[in-house]
C-alpha cells in the first residue's frame, strides 16, 4: 500500500537523521517527491523478490581480485591481464 | 581519403559555426588536434591495418579523462578538481586507430538524467530542432553527430543514456555487452551498471570505432577478459538466416504511437512478424532504478552532506533521496535483476535479434515537465529510459537505429529502434543495423556543415 505523505515526511526526517544527511527545508519538498516515486518502483520489486528462493543469487557478484604481479609455485612471474589487445 | 589536418579544420569550423546554438561542446581542443592531425600527415603513406580510423575527428562525454583538462562529469563540484594527468583508455584506443579528439561534450550533472538540461552548463538543443531536448544523459554526444560537427563521439549508457539521446537526435549508438569495453579513466556513476560505447553518422564508422575500442583491461573491474570479436569483417553478411522478434507487453504499451510505428518499420523491412514477450519488464526497470538511486547516491554521499548546494538542482534531490533508500529495497533489486536475466536469456535460445523503440516519442521540448504515456501521467525526464532500462539492467548489447517522420505532428524527428541481442552478440546487431542503413530503412541525418 502507497505510504502517505506524512509516512514519507517520517520517513525522510529519520533516515537523513541516521545518515547524517542534512535536508534543508527547500530540498524537502523534491526529496520527499523522489522518495515517493522509489517507493512506488519498490512495490513490484519485492512482490517478484518474494517469489524468489534463497538460492537466487544478487546481480551484484562480487570477484576475487588476482594479484597483477602473481608469483607461482616455481618462482616464475605469471602474464598480466593476458586477454585481448589490451594495454 | 583527406588529410587528417583538413577533416579536422573542417570539424573545429563546423564547431564554431554550430554550437552557439546546439551547445554540445564544453571544450574544444583545437591546439592539440590540429598538432595530432599535423602528425598523422606527417607520417604520411595509405593508412595501415590498425590504423583504419586515420583522420577521423571525434568527441567524448565529458566523464571521460583527456590529458590536461579536468574531468567534470557535468558537474560544477568536479571542477575544482586538477586536471586528468593522462587521456582515458578509450580515448587512447581511438587516437591509436588514427582518429583526432577535438573536444568534450556536455551532458547531464553525473550521467543522472535523460535530457541534458544541464544548469551549469546549459541545455544540449536539438540540431533537428533546437527547441527540443537532445536526450541524455549522453545529449552533446548526440547532439555533435547530428549537427554535423564530429561523425563520430563516445558516450556512456547506464540506463539509456547513449540510446536515449541517438534516438532523439537521429544517429546511431552502439551500447556494448556489460563488460565489453573498459572504462578506465571515465567517471562512474553506478558502477554495476554502467556501459560505455561509440555514437556515429554511420553504421561502418560505429562498427570501426566498436572494434578499435576491445581487449581487456586490467583497471576495469567489471571488464570481462574476451578475445576481441570484430565487427567489421561481417558487416555486409546480410540479414537471412537470422531470427528476429518484436519485443511486446511493456515494450509497446509504454511507447506511444510513433514510436511504435517506428518498430513496424523495422520489423517489415526484417521480415519479422513474431511478437516475443519478457516476463516482469516493469519489475525490472523498477530495480535498474533502484539500484541507480541507491548506488549513485552513495557514491556521491560526502559532497552531499558538505556541499549540496552545488549539485545541479535537476539531479540534487534525487541523489539526497537515493541516499535514504532502505538497504532491502536494492538487494531485493539485484536478486530481480539476476532473475529476470535469467528468464531473458531464454527468449535468445530462438531469437537472434529482438525489437523495441528506444524512446517512448520523440523530442519534447526544452522543460516539458510530463508525458503520457498509456494513460499515466508521467515525470518526463525519468520517462525517456523506459524502454532503455530493462535492457541495459542486464546488460545486453544494443544498436540504436533512428527512423524518420513516424510523428505526423513532428516529421522532421526521428525515433530509435533498439536492435537487441544476446551478450556479446554485438557482430550480429550491427550486421543489420548494416543492412537497414544500405536499404535506407534507418540513417543518421547530420548536419549541413559536413560533406559526409
Amino acid at each position: 500500500m502507497p505510504l502517505s505523505a506524512e509516512e514519507i515526511a517520517a520517513v525522510v526526517r529519520s533516515q537523513s537523521t541516521l545518515l547524517g544527511l542534512p535536508i534543508t527545508d527547500s530540498q524537502r519538498p523534491g526529496v520527499e517527491a523522489y522518495l515517493t516515486l522509489a517507493a512506488g518502483m519498490a512495490e513490484p520489486v519485492l512482490r517478484l523478490a518474494a517469489q524468489l528462493g534463497v538460492h537466487d543469487e544478487s546481480g551484484s557478484i562480487f570477484q576475487p581480485v588476482v594479484p597483477r604481479e602473481a608469483t607461482t609455485g616455481n618462482g616464475t612471474s605469471a602474464a598480466k591481464g593476458d586477454a585481448g589487445g589490451g594495454e | 581519403m583527406s588529410r587528417a589536418v583538413n577533416q579536422v579544420e573542417q570539424a573545429l569550423a563546423c564547431i564554431k559555426a554550430t554550437d552557439g546554438q546546439v551547445n554540445a561542446f564544453t571544450e574544444v581542443l583545437a591546439d592539440r588536434a590540429l598538432a595530432r592531425a599535423a602528425a598523422l600527415d606527417h607520417a604520411g603513406g595509405a593508412p595501415t591495418a590498425d590504423q583504419h580510423l586515420r583522420g577521423v575527428p571525434f568527441a567524448v562525454k565529458n566523464l571521460f579523462d583527456v590529458a590536461g583538462i579536468t574531468t567534470r562529469a557535468g558537474s560544477r563540484i568536479e571542477r575544482d578538481k586538477p586536471p586528468a594527468p593522462r587521456d582515458s583508455v578509450l580515448v587512447r584506443r581511438l587516437e591509436a586507430a588514427g582518429a583526432v579528439l577535438v573536444g568534450a561534450l556536455n551532458m547531464d550533472e553525473y550521467a543522472y538524467g535523460f535530457t541534458t538540461e544541464n544548469t551549469h552548463d546549459g541545455a544540449v538543443r536539438n540540431p533537428q530542432d533546437t527547441r527540443r531536448i537532445s536526450g541524455g544523459s549522453s545529449g552533446g554526444s548526440a547532439a555533435a553527430v547530428a549537427a554535423g560537427q564530429v561523425p563520430l563521439t563516445l558516450g556512456s549508457d547506464t540506463n539509456g543514456s547513449i540510446r536515449v539521446p541517438a534516438s532523439l537526435c537521429g544517429v546511431y549508438g552502439l551500447k556494448p555487452t556489460y563488460g565489453r569495453l573498459p572504462r578506465t579513466g571515465s567517471f562512474p556513476f553506478v558502477g554495476s551498471l554502467d556501459h560505455v560505447g561509440p555514437l556515429a553518422h554511420d553504421v561502418s564508422l560505429l562498427a570501426r570505432a566498436y572494434d578499435a575500442m576491445q581487449g581487456f583491461d586490467p583497471e576495469d573491474p567489471a571488464q570481462i577478459k574476451r578475445p576481441i570479436e570484430p565487427a567489421t569483417p561481417g558487416l555486409n553478411a546480410g540479414v537471412n538466416g537470422l531470427r528476429v522478434g518484436v519485443l511486446g507487453g511493456w515494450f509497446q504499451q509504454m511507447a506511444l504511437e510513433p514510436a511504435r510505428q517506428a518498430v513496424q518499420r523495422v520489423a517489415t523491412a526484417l521480415g519479422a512478424s513474431a511478437v516475443v514477450d519478457w516476463p516482469e519488464v516493469a519489475a525490472a526497470r523498477a530495480a535498474a532504478f533502484l539500484i541507480t538511486n541507491a548506488e549513485g547516491s552513495a557514491l556521491h554521499l560526502e559532497d552531499l552532506r558538505r556541499r549540496a548546494q552545488d549539485f545541479d538542482p535537476n539531479t540534487r534531490d534525487r541523489f539526497l533521496a537515493g541516499a535514504l533508500l532502505p538497504a532491502a529495497w536494492v538487494q531485493q533489486s539485484q536478486r530481480v535483476r539476476h532473475w529476470f536475466a535469467q528468464q531473458v536469456a531464454q527468449s535468445f535460445a530462438h531469437w537472434d535479434v529482438l525489437l523495441a523503440p528506444a524512446t517512448p516519442c520523440v523530442a519534447q521540448p526544452i522543460g516539458t515537465e510530463f508525458i503520457e504515456i498509456n494513460g499515466q501521467r508521467l515525470n518526463a525526464r525519468a520517462s525517456m529510459g523506459l524502454l532503455t532500462q530493462p535492457v541495459s539492467c542486464i546488460g545486453l548489447p544494443v544498436v540504436t537505429v533512428p527512423v524518420w517522420g513516424c510523428d505526423p505532428k513532428a516529421p522532421h524527428l526521428s525515433i530509435g529502434v533498439q536492435l537487441v541481442a544476446a551478450p556479446w552478440r554485438e557482430d550480429v546487431l550491427l550486421r543489420v543495423a548494416h543492412h537497414l542503413q544500405a536499404q535506407g530503412v534507418v540513417q543518421a541525418r547530420a548536419g549541413s556543415c559536413t560533406d559526409a
